[in-house]
């Protein structure tokens, strides 16, 4: 890690931020797998 | 509108072990390879305007940090499923295999046309993965140069026979295209692959079109969905002028990973969405991909070590941590982000205080009942130690 000193020493703050989502429920069964092979724009491939 | 948020993608290492050709010969490389393909995605360049980007290649974890936007909420939600699902359709098509295609190609052509025709017909291609295809076909069928017109400025003629060819086509939505757009009235359109189905429907739905094949068959696998029927039925009406709806394997050249896209109900048009293959595999992805937007977490061996499930990411001067599993990720400040950062590159609490003593000016003493609190802190949180 970068060794340097830092003058304006800060207090520790560790805080709860936001929420967490566990993207494991994979596979054909899982609400909200809407998607297929495809082009979405005439740009080609 | 957007929401505070890490998602957090086990990466399924049996999927990417079946293609070490493409992603590496070790579990790390093959998770830093995967990850690499993600950060060419045009899903990742919607996500990356407000989020963050992070691999632990050792512990097989990648994840989304930050904050996301209701209207890109879907392709968030779509690096679970669609990443499993392309990895598990995943077919990488090597160089060799594409200039076997084009031989085979030439055969199914000669079959098709008569020498006067193969004398006279022009190639030309639908960009750019046809492009590539086209002058290897060219040298396959030992076609005169005039002949090989990639850039289709002489079948805007309505005389004379066209081979149109592409690298694949899912949909059609590139060949109907083409034939809107040109006016050439005897085409054959050869493709390196395609689903028999689609070709089927070019050939009845288009008059002009002589033939449609291709020289590799694809296999559906969205036939294997439980909604299949409701699946196909919301994507027919979606794409109603698509010559055929499926779920191909997914074919990746080294030129080009094509599109894979995902419905955003938000604003009810669909998104192209993750890639897999690695730059180093893909010129497309290569191009695409800016290795500054994957932030690598290493931590070193020790006592003191992130905890298996944990993943964290630099945002502006915080440091924010996630865990599989726990409900909140925790945003380190001030000297706290000091502290992660002797933590993961120390591994060991002394050798971590007296590098945090060192970079904030605090004697070693303070500097150890510092870090010892913070270290209780995240032990709390089961962020560090044994899962």
């Amino acid at each position: 890690m970068e060794d340097r000193k830092d003058e304006t020493y800060r207090e520790p703050v560790v805080e709860e931020w936001g929420s967490v989502v566990e993207l494991t429920e994979t596979g054909r069964t899982m609400p909200g797998d809407d998607g297929k092979a495809g082009s979405a724009s005439s740009q080609g491939g | 509108m957007s929401e505070r948020v890490a998602a957090l993608l086990p990466v399924d290492d049996a999927l990417l072990s079946r293609h070490r050709e493409v992603f590496g010969d070790s579990t790390a490389s093959r998770c830093l390879s995967l990850g690499e393909g993600l950060a060419s995605s045009p899903a990742w360049r919607r996500l990356r305007r407000t989020a963050h980007l992070a691999i632990r290649p050792d512990m097989g974890l990648v994840g989304v940090l930050g904050s996301v936007l209701h209207e890109d909420r879907a392709l968030l939600n779509a690096l679970g499923w669609q990443v499993t699902g392309l990895l598990t359709r995943l077919l990488p098509v090597p160089y060799v295999d594409v200039e076997r295609a084009c031989f085979e190609l030439a055969n199914r052509l000669r079959e098709h046309l008569t020498e006067a025709e193969l004398l006279r017909c022009r190639i030309t291609a639908i960009p750019r993965g046809g492009l590539v295809v086209a002058g290897l076909l060219g040298y396959a069928l030992q076609l005169r140069p005039w002949q090989v017109d990639p850039a289709g400025a002489t079948s805007r003629q309505s005389e004379g026979l066209i081979i149109l060819v592409d690298d694949c086509a899912f949909s059609g939505t590139r060949i109907r295209e083409w034939l809107a757009a040109h006016r050439g009235d005897r085409v054959v359109v050869a493709l390196l692959h395609a689903h028999p189905a689609m070709c089927r429907r070019v050939e009845e739905a288009e008059s002009r079109v002589r033939a449609c094949f291709a020289a590799n068959d694809l296999t559906d696998h969205a036939t294997l969905r439980t909604d299949y029927v409701e699946w196909k039925q919301r994507w027919s009406e979606r794409s109603p002028l698509d010559y055929w709806t499926g779920d191909p394997d997914h074919v990746c050249y080294p030129w080009n990973e094509p599109d894979a896209l995902v419905w955003n109900p938000v604003t009810g048009e669909p998104d192209s969405g993750w890639r897999v293959a690695p730059p180093s595999w893909c010129v497309k992805n290569r191009a695409g991909f800016t290795p500054d937007d994957l932030q690598l977490c290493e931590a070193a061996e020790g006592p003191l070590r992130p905890s298996s499930g944990v993943l964290w990411a630099a945002i502006g001067e915080h440091v924010l941590v996630a865990r599989r599993g726990a409900k909140r990720s925790i945003l380190l400040k001030g000297s706290a982000v000091t502290m992660w950062q002797a933590l993961v590159a120390c591994g060991e609490g002394e050798p971590a205080a007296e590098s945090v003593a060192r970079s904030s000016g605090m004697d070693l003493d303070a500097a150890r009942t510092a870090f010892q609190a913070f270290v209780s802190e995240l032990e709390s949180y089961r962020f560090i130690g044994a899962d």
